[in-house]
């Protein structure tokens, strides 16, 4: 959500979190869920699948909107890791490892990314950038890494190209990205 | 409690990061995650490559009826789960890992004279399976190979092989075609969560004898 005189998606969270603000969730759920519902298109779901994904999603969003911290992630990130959970919940019918909120508390003192002085909004900004900065070649294996429901064994298979050599185009995506991440 | 030293890898962190790892893969390293900060660092950052992917992703626009049928369920009490009761000798591990306990007490068999285990109810393809297995102390585990991919935490104790030293939370990944022979230390027991994809396969002559009993 870039448009700079409408609040962020970050502050359209935290709206929901502190008043309930369906005014403020209908403008998030009108940006984001059409972006959810296509990656799950991308990921191979039907279009019922990825719409029924996209609402669980957003029905989270609303749910759990105060356990969001912006100073942590930006809100697409925060997003994102909902989407993704979701969708292993409702296509594989698991549900998906990920860090425990209880574990959480116990970390308290876990780094923010990068450093503070840019937003998190700013540096996701930047993050666009790079990826589409990247050599045509390292951006094909990030995206597919996201977008197709396969090991790397089988992006290998897809491309025409060695598995060595996927490993080493994420390996060299991943030094180029983590810069602009703020580290090295 | 000392860092770990063995971590997984960015392909595989990717993977987990984009939610393309099988169940199991993903106990492994989330629970590895619950012992490594560094690691926790490194998938937020490869989560905000996610969100940076999925925002510049063009919308596919939701069916008429989808904000109606949204704004009906805003009110909708959620469904509340209770965190489930955590094994007394499970206490001190991660709780990535806690949820996906069998149950409030863990059922241990023996699999031979020194080695128990625990089969955990969680999804591995390929007829692999995910487990806890308890090592006494001074035991070699035998050389075996791998039919497929195999990952490995440690809880509690370690092990040490021919690519080193492994204490609690360090991750190991072997591939296809690796060979390795696990030794635990004269002084203390060790603890693994082992996820593996298709049965392992073992050398010698006693090991084919244990194989069908093991069922690695
Ligand atoms: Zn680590």
């Amino acid at each position: 959500m870039s448009d700079r005189d409408s609040p962020t998606a970050s502050q359209l969270i935290q709206c929901i979190a502190q008043t309930e603000d369906r005014a403020a969730f209908r403008q998030l759920f009108g940006y984001f869920a059409p972006r959810i519902k296509a990656y799950l298109l991308r990921l191979g779901a039907n279009a019922a699948q990825a719409e029924d994904v996209a609402q669980e999603t957003m029905l989270t969003v609303w749910r759990k909107a105060a356990s969001f911290e912006p100073a942590k992630a930006d809100a697409a990130t925060w997003i994102f890791t909902i989407a993704r959970n979701r969708r292993i919940d409702v296509l594989r019918r698991e549900r998906y490892p990920t860090l425990s909120d209880e574990g959480q508390d116990q970390r308290p003192d876990d780094a923010p990314l990068a450093d503070e002085t840019i937003g998190v909004t700013e540096r996701q900004r930047l993050l666009q950038k790079a990826v589409a900065a990247l050599p045509a070649d390292q951006a094909e294996v990030v995206r597919l890494s996201f977008f197709e429901d396969r090991p790397h064994s089988e992006i290998e298979r897809a491309l025409g190209i060695p598995l060595g050599t996927v490993k080493s185009r994420l390996r060299l995506a991943m030094t180029r990205l983590r810069k602009v991440m703020g580290e090295e | 409690m000392a860092m770990p030293k063995h971590h997984p890898n960015d392909e595989t962190l990717l993977a987990y990061s984009s939610g393309n790892l099988a169940q199991g893969f993903a106990l492994t390293v989330s629970t590895h995650l619950g012992f490594c900060a560094d690691c926790r660092h490194r998938t937020a950052e490869m989560e905000q490559l996610g969100g940076a992917l999925l925002d510049e992703l063009s919308p596919a626009p939701m069916d008429d009826a989808a904000w109606n049928a949204i704004a009906a369920r805003l009110d909708e009490a959620p469904t509340v789960s209770t965190a489930p009761t955590v094994p007394q000798e499970a206490a001190a591990w991660p709780r990535e890992l806690t949820p996906y306990l069998p149950g409030p007490t863990l059922p241990w068999r023996a699999l031979v004279p020194g080695v128990r285990h625990v089969t955990l109810p969680v999804g591995i393809p390929k007829r692999g399976n995910v487990r806890l297995v308890r090592i006494a102390p001074d035991k070699a585990v035998g050389v075996h190979g791998h039919t497929g991919r195999e990952m490995t935490v440690v809880l509690e104790g370690g092990f040490s092989d021919v690519l080193g030293h492994y204490g609690p939370g360090d991750f190991m990944e072997l591939d296809e075609g690796v060979e390795h022979e696990p030794v635990t230390p004269p002084s203390s027991h060790c603890i693994c969560l082992i996820a593996v994809e298709s049965p392992l396969r073992f050398r010698g002559f006693l090991a084919r004898l244990l194989q069908p009993i093991l069922g690695l």
